[in-house]
């Protein structure tokens, strides 16, 4: 800052040079105060700009948020029902019909066994009675085989008797004839049976391939397939479960948008500070313009002494931005402060705006 | 299946199976439902213990079991089945038509 001149050697000169130290500093002031107001607006636009955009995004976002809400919902609905046919089937119903149909199944599979056994037990007696049927017809060839022996006999004994076995005779051909029809006929009988016999057997044979098919594994199956639809039901209920939960965290989301939207509204309260701000930097800019130009007036030197050089530096090494520099040293040289601009490493500007090289005849090094 | 039966003194006659109980049985089986027939027979029961296998053949028999002993006004008891035959029966619903105990 200002050096402090021992009160010894103050004189003419030294007040002079303290003015005009006074004065610079003064310039120095405005320059990088004015720099600094014009920064202010251009922060609070920055911020404007900014919460703007990031409104803007979150709701995006909350919208985003809604939609998967939505199709969250959607799928929960989907877990609870099927569509068949165009028709919408509760899924625990579903299962119930299929527990149903396969009980259902079952049962048959039972009623067509008890049937095919019942049959079988029927045909066994069928197949007995006619075995013994067979046995009688057998008798009954035996029986007509001796009857035309007998006959025969007869016949044989007549024609001995001579004329007195004539009438015996023919009863004897007549039982002859009599046991040739019973022949015959059991014959027949016997022709029949061995049909209806066939027609049984034939029966049975196809009724034993019923009978014997094994549905034990069938039956069995309705075990399975009743233990497959308890894990289906249960997973379903996980399934459930787990989408209600991701529905409540999507609400959340939805919710924490909403907070964080509001909360934006920070860069009023920001704008207002810094207009604040910029309006008392803007103030005391004026004050020390006016007191500048007092102490202009008095001094009579216009040299920028050693040591404001060396705060100009201090102040271009605050400003990290690069463009911010360059606005810095636009400021000085519309307050007609002089730098080194080579050694500082910047652009020097004009006051028409063009920048120059530092190496130019038109800057005053020092 | 073979099987061997007994008698008790209050008309219990105890049957009990061995090995697998399938089709080719019926015909043994008619004779043990032809037990049904005896006038000192109150009560019939099937001993399940050692059969180790049921077909849907041998269910229909069980089943006209059932209608001959009620024809007849006899009591009819299905004794501990196991294992698959166990299940063959639950899921036939046998425990809702039958008297079974274990």
């Amino acid at each position: 800052m200002l050096n402090m001149v021992p009160k010894e050697s103050f004189n003419g000169s030294t007040s002079d040079q303290l003015l005009q130290e006074a004065s610079s500093f003064l310039r120095l002031n405005i320059a990088s105060n004015h720099v600094i107001a014009k920064e202010l607006p251009q922060i609070s636009k920055l911020v404007e700009e900014s919460a703007d955009d990031l409104a803007s995004r979150f709701r995006s976002l909350a919208f985003a948020a809604q939609d998967q809400s939505q199709i969250v919902q959607q799928v929960v609905d989907m877990t609870s029902v099927i569509s068949v046919n165009g028709e919408n089937v509760g899924f625990a119903e579903s299962l119930e019909m299929i527990n149903k149909t396969l009980q259902d199944a079952v049962e048959k599979i039972l009623y067509v066994s008890k049937m095919a056994m019942t049959m079988v037990f029927s045909l066994d007696e069928a197949k007995s009675q006619l075995s013994d049927v067979d046995s009688f017809i057998k008798m009954v060839q035996k029986i007509t085989k001796q009857t035309n022996l007998l006959a025969l006999n007869a016949t044989i004994e007549s024609a001995r008797a001579g004329e007195a076995g004539h009438g015996f005779a023919v009863v004897a051909n007549e039982v002859k004839n009599l046991s040739k029809e019973i022949s015959t006929l059991s014959d027949e009988m016997k022709d029949k049976l061995n049909s209806v016999s066939s027609s049984v057997n034939v029966s049975y044979e196809v009724l034993k391939d019923v009978a014997t098919i094994d549905m034990s594994d069938n039956i069995l199956i309705k075990e399975k397939i009743e233990t497959l639809m308890q894990s289906m039901m249960q997973q379903n209920e996980n399934f459930k479960q787990i989408l209600q939960v991701a529905a409540d965290s999507s609400k959340q989301i939805s919710n924490n948008i909403s907070s964080a939207i509001v909360g934006m509204q920070f860069q009023d309260k920001v704008a207002q500070h810094l207009d604040n701000c910029k309006n008392v930097i803007q103030l005391m800019s004026s004050q020390c313009d006016e007191l500048a130009h007092n102490t202009e007036n008095l001094s009579t030197e216009t040299n920028i002494a050693e040591m404001q050089q060396e705060l100009i530096g201090k102040i271009l090494d605050q400003f990290k931005l690069g463009d911010l520099k360059q606005k810095f040293m636009e400021s000085m040289n519309e307050h007609n402060i002089k730098i080194d601009a080579e050694k500082y490493g910047v652009a020097n500007t004009k006051n028409d705006g063009s920048t120059s090289n530092a190496d130019e005849d038109d800057i005053e090094l020092f | 299946m073979d099987y061997t039966q007994k008698s008790s003194a209050n008309g219990v006659y105890t049957v009990s199976m061995r090995g697998k109980f399938t089709f080719g049985d019926h015909n043994s089986f008619k004779h043990i439902l032809e037990l049904l027939t005896d006038p000192n027979l109150k009560q019939l029961e099937l001993d399940f213990s050692e059969i180790s296998f049921v077909d849907s053949a041998a269910l229909g028999v069980i089943l006209i079991a059932k209608d001959e002993a009620e024809k007849k006004g006899k009591q009819l008891v299905i004794f501990n089945p196991v294992g698959q035959v166990k299940k063959m029966f639950e899921i036939s619903r046998f425990y809702d038509l039958f008297e079974i105990t274990h």
